[in-house]
């Protein structure tokens, strides 16, 4: 058996006295689609910053590619976050530099590639998230949040990273621009062989891309699944999210 | 007793989160100093930054340094009358104005302008998340945000505040030749006779200082600033603040090490 490209064992997190990720287990093989889904708060964002090595993890191991992310240098960091994309669930767009610069920051900064194929390759993949080339000299505070959402999703993908992490990647999206978006990332996956690890909290888009789907609550995976497994599972706390129940094991505090 | 306890443990956190502090500035300056000379170097950021710190704070500190050096005169004269020492005018206004108040003066006033915009814009880009998302194009913050930063600040401020002197000294000459009707030759005279260079070099280097003070402090701030607008808001009022104190502590250092007895 293959050792998965992604791996969390035991994962705690806290800040201060809240506990957010409580022994968190996880594990993603090369060239999956998983989907985390969960209810808001429950520490999804932090999930994905841990395992970028922005927020450090109380106890417990994160391996990507096989290496421990504790144990590793500045530099062999930097190596795997150059195989990696991020999608901010805020989008983080540079607001000092214009959308084809923002999409080919990791090409040029990163990859020291030349300024006019990195441009050419930005305003390609301005087309694949389904914005006007028109768009490439703007900068982002003069685009729509949808927009923005999509151009941070072509700066995430512009370095054809092996592992994709998307932060609620159809969220502000119109339905019919959701459903291009979800085709881009199957076709980034199917295609490519990229593994991507996705956030969302729509149960259609996560269908459409996921061949697995966890679901976290308080801190722990409490369900897997494959994504067609997903309407049939026994699991409460599931059946409560995906129908959108307010009765259920899952409280809301509302006072 | 539980009093006591309380005091007791308030005045422990005190000590405590000042050691964290002490740490965390020592790391972050480290970090950033060491950035300055490890490639990559961003030309185009330290040439922008450079444009920024340097050209745009012109009109500020030629500004400062014009009313100060022509106050100066006034006073000067208005106390060196009373001994008979007219003649000493050129000359103080000179020393004061290359050794102490260009420098100083100029140093503050780019602290409030400089050291304020550059905590705001890191401090936006920390809480936008824009930092992490630097750190995950593979790009290191410290050699591309805060390194040109400081290496504009380094650079710069000397050039502004020799710039600087010749506004204040010419601003006193002003004032001397045509107000207060003393000689304009003489006072030349006595003002290149008497200047010495380490006089306008102490003033330098002190400006050099007082650069990476600014600019340390702006994008530390801004660096660790946490929150929304309240969090970036208040990133910028602390690197003003704690900028002016440091560069007039500093300011007293400097000139005990280059005149000391
Ligand atoms: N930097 C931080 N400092 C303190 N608490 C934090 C920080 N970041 C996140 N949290 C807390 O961690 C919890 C989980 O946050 P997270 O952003 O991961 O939620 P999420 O699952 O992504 O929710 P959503 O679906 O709404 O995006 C929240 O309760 C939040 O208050
Ligand atoms: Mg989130």
């Amino acid at each position: 058996m293959k050792n998965p490209i992604i791996k969390l064992s035991n994962v705690t997190k806290s800040f201060g006295q809240k506990i957010i990720l409580n022994n968190l287990d996880l594990q993603i093989n090369k060239g999956e689609s998983m989907v985390i889904i969960g209810g808001s708060g429950t520490g999804k964002s932090v999930t994905l910053k841990c395992l970028l090595g922005l927020l450090k993890i109380d106890s417990g191991n994160i391996t990507i590619f096989d290496r421990d992310l504790d144990k590793i240098s500045l530099n062999e960091k930097q190596e795997i976050l150059k195989k990696i994309g991020m999608l901010f669930q805020g989008s983080a767009l540079f607001d000092s530099l214009n959308v084809w610069q923002n999409i080919s920051f990791g090409l040029i900064k990163g990859k020291r590639m030349k300024q006019n194929l990195a441009k050419d390759i930005a305003i390609d993949k301005l087309i694949q998230v389904g914005l006007k080339p028109e768009i490439a000299n703007s900068y982002p505070s003069e685009l729509s949040g949808g927009m923005q959402k999509r151009v941070a999703l072509a700066r995430a993908v512009a370095t054809d990273p092996e592992i994709i992490f998307f932060d609620e990647p159809t969220t502000g999206l119109d339905p019919i621009m959701a459903n291009v978006i979800n085709d881009l990332i199957n076709n980034i996956v199917k295609k490519i062989g990229a593994t991507a690890l996705s956030i969302t909290h729509d149960i259609e888009s996560a269908k459409k891309i996921a061949d697995k789907i966890s679901m976290l609550h308080e801190g722990k995976i409490i369900w897997t699944g494959l994504s067609s497994d997903l309407e049939q599972t026994d699991n409460k706390y599931v059946k409560q999210f995906i129908y959108g129940k307010t009765k259920g094991p899952i409280e809301i505090k509302i006072r | 007793m539980s009093n006591l306890f309380k005091l007791l443990s308030l005045i422990g956190q005190f000590i405590i989160s000042l050691f964290v502090v002490v740490g965390r500035l020592a790391f972050f300056t480290y970090s950033s100093v060491l950035k300055i000379f490890l490639p990559p170097i961003y030309i185009k950021n330290i040439l922008l930054q450079m444009f920024n710190v340097g050209y745009l704070s012109l009109p500020v500190v030629g500004l400062t340094t014009l009313f100060t050096g022509m106050a100066l005169a006034l006073q000067i004269y208005e106390g060196a009358s009373r001994f008979n020492a007219e003649s000493t005018v050129a000359f103080v206004v000179a020393i004061g104005m290359v050794r102490e108040l260009a420098p100083v003066l100029g140093g503050l006033m780019v602290a409030g302008r400089v050291g304020a915009a550059m905590a705001a814009e890191i401090g936006t880009m920390r809480v936008t998340e824009q930092i992490d998302a630097l750190y995950t194009l593979s790009t290191d913050p410290f050699r591309y945000l805060m390194a040109p930063r400081l290496i504009a600040g380094i650079t710069m401020l000397p050039v502004l505040v020799l710039i600087g002197d010749i506004i204040g000294i010419s601003g006193g000459f002003f004032i001397s030749t045509n107000l207060l009707e003393l000689n304009k030759a003489t006072y030349i005279k006595n003002t290149t006779d008497f200047l010495q260079s380490i006089d306008v070099i102490s003033g330098l280097v002190k400006a050099a200082f007082f650069g990476f003070i600014v600019t340390l402090m702006g994008c530390y701030n801004g660096f660790y600033s946490k929150g929304g607008a309240q969090g970036v808001g208040s990133a910028a009022t602390n690197a003003v603040v704690s900028g002016s104190i440091l560069i007039l502590s500093a300011n007293l250092i400097i000139t005990r090490i280059f005149f000391g007895a």
